[in-house]
């Protein structure tokens, strides 16, 4: 059984300008749709971009969401933070794609930038880029269930329990599915010589 | 209550997740521009739409699974749309080519003096170009940006569509009116092709234009070449410095006047070739085609009165040049003088005057002279440059100090041309004034 979280990182109750976008949205208020989405676009696209095991699932299940939440904007009550919501539908419509997948695909890299154009933001250092990059790769190669508790918990900062919820599934499963995903991804950070040194810079602090 | 695992608080966690601060706002997929962020978002909120409209007539016991399949329909005609540049077509060959779908995406809107109608629906700056549909300019001209070093400007009164794109091969297809064109030799991908309804043009780095007329399509060459297919499929070479008139098959050298006035164009489009046409140009005649290398020359037929070129105006033209580089306006502004008193009728002269008005006002800062320049551009009743002499004008008459008459001249600048490039900051001087002198 699921507990509901009785703390979270996020604030329970979404303000009222939000609650009046949704409901205008659900109603096919255009520019309150636009608005949806101008706050939502980068969240669903990073969740799905680090959720999917490669670059086509990732803008599948992207796009996906977007319209998912365009057309359930309703259903947001403001029990939650809107980041929230926005995560719940996209790890759904992820869990859908990964159900029906029953062929692999092989990882292009047409979508996303190869390993040697490091992308960042203007704070960002090359190397922490770099890591990031290397580490992105690796999740791609864990379990779908695996990788979806690892982004929700190092990526979004979510507790279990509220990884647990967004996942569906009861606190204990989700973290032993965590404790698994991240013995897998110890062993394989430091079997990367550029990650074990990232890694032993934190150890050594 | 099962105490909170000890893994969270390792340094391999905190390692995991101080990787990912500071990760770019999408995640994996990096920093999406604006551009393309703006457009997957409109084909998002159009797929949403598309969605809901699939759903709306059922009853609600089947509207849970239908909106299911128009949700993954819709995803899925999306994935085709939204790419980084990189645009799906689903055709079979060449010849049986069939348009991809409408709601891709290619280039956009980079200025624009007049009106852009796309698709029949007016369209804002930076607005993106649909694949397919059709965009035409009116009360000015439009410059639109498509990606990978092309550069297509349509003049006022002109349509055109993109009418063919995929991975290897990008066709824009120019229906009426003038279309100025702009292509870095050096770019990377599909082929670029321009069609006329007599004819289609290759093309490989190069600056043209094609003035598609009710009863013929002319295609003139500022710098480069290109090859032109007509519609019996016989092909032509145009070299820089001629143009050929595709439905007669005359191809023939462009008179100095011409050229001055084009290279004029090219330099207030700021598009100026490297250097002056490479070719020589012949004093007079016209070729009739006859064989696939159209620059050889098989007859001569005298041209009308009309086109005698005059000498000296492009001699000007490239002095001005010259002395613009080496930044000696005075000099400058003599030889517009000499140019406009040379021909005041003429095209070259009427245009030249903005130019003079501007080098008045901007460099010499001789505002009474520059004022002068623009009103008798626009007393001329030549359209080309409107937008220019007006703004130009404005700005004179702030320098003068006339604010009541700036504000006059701000008030129609804005009216008549609010998707102008100086638009906004003319706006933004109007309201200026207004809250100074709110009357």
């Amino acid at each position: 059984m699921v507990e509901n979280p009785a703390h979270t990182s996020h604030p329970p109750h979404a303000s009222v300008d939000i609650l009046g976008i949704c409901r205008r949205a659900s109603d096919g208020d255009k520019d309150a749709r636009r608005q949806l989405m101008e706050l939502l676009f980068d969240r669903i696209h990073k969740t799905a971009s680090y959720l999917a095991g490669n670059p086509e699932d990732a803008r599948d299940i992207a796009q996906t969401a977007c319209i998912e939440v365009l057309l359930s904007a309703g259903s947001f009550r403001g029990d939650a933070s809107l980041s929230y919501w926005a995560d719940r539908v996209t790890l759904q419509t992820g869990a859908k794609l990964f159900a029906k997948k029953t062929r692999r695909r092989h990882l292009k890299e047409k979508y996303f930038r190869p390993a040697t154009s490091v992308m960042g933001t203007e704070d960002d250092d090359t190397g922490r880029a770099q890591v990031r990059e290397r580490l992105t790769e690796l999740l791609r190669t864990l379990h779908f269930k695996h990788r979806e508790v690892v982004m929700l918990r190092y990526i979004h900062g979510y507790t279990i329990k509220e990884a647990a919820e967004l996942c569906n599934t009861p606190v204990e499963t989700a973290r032993g599915r965590l404790k698994k995903a991240r013995a897998v991804l110890k062993k394989k950070v430091m079997a990367d010589p550029l990650l074990r040194d990232w890694v032993r810079e934190w150890t050594e602090q | 209550m099962r105490r909170q695992s000890h893994i969270e608080t390792e340094p391999f966690d905190r390692a995991l997740s101080e990787a990912f601060q500071g990760d770019p706002a999408c995640g994996a997929f990096g920093t999406i521009d604006d551009l393309r962020r703006r457009r997957m978002i409109n084909d998002l909120l159009h797929a949403a739409t598309q969605a809901e409209y699939s759903t709306k007539s059922l009853p609600n016991g089947r509207k849970d699974r239908t909106r299911r399949l128009a949700l993954g329909a819709a995803a899925a005609a999306l994935a085709f749309a939204i790419l980084g540049g990189v645009l799906f077509g689903y055709l079979n060959s060449r010849d049986n080519a069939v348009p991809p779908s409408p709601e891709t995406y290619f280039g956009e809107v980079q200025a624009q003096e007049g009106i852009v109608w796309i698709g029949g629906r007016t369209a804002q700056m930076h607005a993106p170009l649909p694949v397919g549909k059709s965009i035409r300019v009116e009360d000015g001209a439009a410059s639109l940006r498509l990606p990978t070093g092309i550069e297509w400007r349509m003049e006022n009164h002109s349509e055109g569509r993109i009418a063919f794109l995929d991975d290897e091969r990008l066709e824009v297809k120019v229906l009426s009116g003038e279309s100025w064109f702009r292509v870095n030799p050096m770019r990377v991908g599909p082929a670029f092709s321009v069609s006329t309804k007599m004819g289609r043009i290759e093309v490989t780095g190069t600056i043209f234009a094609v003035n598609a007329g009710p009863s013929e399509v002319r295609v003139t060459l500022l710098k480069g070449e290109v090859w032109v297919i007509r519609a019996s499929g016989e092909r032509n070479r145009v070299k820089t410095g001629y143009a050929l008139e595709i439905g007669e098959g005359r191809h023939h050298a462009l008179a100095p006047e011409e050229v001055s006035r084009l290279q004029h164009r090219l330099h207030r489009l700021d598009w100026q070739p490297e250097a002056a046409p490479e070719t020589a140009l012949p004093s007079q005649g016209s070729v009739a085609l006859g064989a696939e290398n159209a620059d050889t020359r098989v007859e001569h037929t005298p041209r009308g009165e009309g086109s005698v070129p005059k000498a000296g105006s492009h001699d000007i033209m490239v002095e001005i040049q010259t002395q613009r580089k080496l930044h000696n306006w005075g000099r400058v502004a003599a030889l517009y003088r000499r140019l406009i008193q040379s021909s005041p009728t003429g095209e070259t002269a009427i245009v030249s005057r903005v130019s003079l008005g501007e080098v008045y006002l901007n460099k010499l800062h001789q505002h009474n002279e520059a004022l002068s320049q623009f009103d008798k551009y626009l007393r001329t009743g030549h359209t080309a440059l409107v937008p220019e002499a007006l703004y130009g004008r404005c700005n004179a008459l702030k320098a003068l100090g006339q604010t009541a008459q700036e504000r006059r001249c701000l008030d129609r600048f804005t009216r008549q041309f609010p998707g102008a490039l100086r638009a906004s900051d003319a706006r933004a001087r109007l309201d200026a004034l207004r809250s100074q002198s709110p009357i």
